[in-house]
């Protein structure tokens, strides 16, 4: 009778832990979803400011000089909140070549790098673009 | 008299075991469905806003439509005819070789169903893109070439020369009388419009 007792508890718990980490894994799968349309959200927001700084080379004159957005967006913070999630937003500048390298910087070349974090839906730091791998793009100055 | 009090036990031990494996099971199944139904609703709304083509017909995407502001118009005319909260009737050419468009980018009358968003291109009573249903009223804010928002855009339309959108789609749940916004997706894009910048 204890022998049975004790098999039909293993069998319990064997099923159980199975059971556990059946829902484990569907949650898992749920939070992906989730955190993949912040990774979408953060793409929007960094072609925000890619958007943002190629209307404001644009126009004769433009808004801001070729030095002068260098200067605005080497080293800007800011934070956008969209839907109760607040991103962090690192925004840097730096003079380039064509193809974006910074060892033979030229003037006439500027790359700007974004990067951003947020909070997962699992409350962990959600990285989107790092500083190794940022959204990145290469302005060229037209000579104002 | 102590069989039938083992008994007894074994039945509500069994029972309730048998109650959480099928609140597992169900829970489970509730939040796969729930996934799989907000993978679909991004999609569309990632279709919509981006652009998709379906067989060999090229959907233009919202962000493609509203990029066409000011394009191909004289400098003389005002590019935005309306600018509210709601709607952004504005012209531009569509591409090159065509004429000047007049485009209306709106969110009609709420119904049951929720808020309709269309979009028009010269004709006002045959929408090219919609209804698209959202959970809730779609938030246009017009921002000026200094990034700060336009308060009253309809009365400054010089002034605007970017806008932030935000859309919320959403699907009827299997049980939508209980839960109908539970599978939500909450866009917030920006168009600048390069050709107001020139």
């Amino acid at each position: 009778m204890n022998i049975q007792m004790l098999l039909v508890l293993l069998a319990l718990a064997l099923f159980s832990t199975m059971l556990l980490n059946t829902y484990n894994i569907v949650l898992d799968q749920s939070g992906l979803v989730y955190d993949n349309i912040l990774y979408l959200q953060g793409q929007k927001i960094a072609d925000r400011y890619f958007q943002r700084i190629e209307s404001e080379l644009l126009g004769d004159p433009p808004i801001f000089s070729f030095t002068a957005i260098n200067s605005l967006y080497s080293n800007m913070s800011e934070t956008v909140t969209v839907n109760n999630v607040i991103f962090n937003v690192q925004i840097n500048s730096t003079y380039c070549d064509s193809l974006g390298n910074t060892p033979y910087a030229d003037t006439l070349f500027q790359k700007v790098d974004i990067q951003m974090n947020c909070l997962s839906t699992s409350l962990d730091t959600l990285y989107i673009g790092t500083l190794a791998s940022p959204f990145s793009k290469v302005f060229f100055s037209r000579g104002f | 008299m102590s069989s039938l009090l083992d008994v007894l036990g074994a039945t509500v031990v069994g029972s309730m075991v048998l109650l959480m494996i099928f609140t597992s099971l169900f829970n489970m199944q509730v939040i796969s469905y729930n996934t799989q139904l907000q993978i679909g609703l991004t999609k569309m709304s990632e279709d919509l806003i981006t652009g998709r083509k379906t067989g060999s017909i090229d959907q233009p995407g919202i962000e493609s439509i509203l990029s066409k502001v000011g394009a191909g118009v004289s400098t003389s005319t005002d590019p935005i005819i309306e600018a509210t909260s709601t709607s952004f009737k504005f012209l531009g050419q569509t591409n090159p070789t065509s004429s000047v468009s007049t485009l209306y980018f709106v969110q009609e009358s709420g119904t049951s169903e929720g808020f309709p968003l269309y979009v028009y291109q010269n004709d006002m009573s045959n929408p090219i893109i919609g209804p698209f249903w959202m959970a809730d009223t779609l938030e246009i804010t017009y921002i000026d070439m200094n990034n700060n928002v336009v308060n009253t855009p309809d009365s400054n339309h010089d002034l605007i020369r970017a806008i932030k959108v935000s859309l919320t789609f959403f699907y009827d749940t299997y049980q939508p009388d209980i839960d109908k916004r539970l599978v939500r997706h909450n866009i917030v894009f920006w168009k600048y419009f390069k050709n107001l910048y020139l």
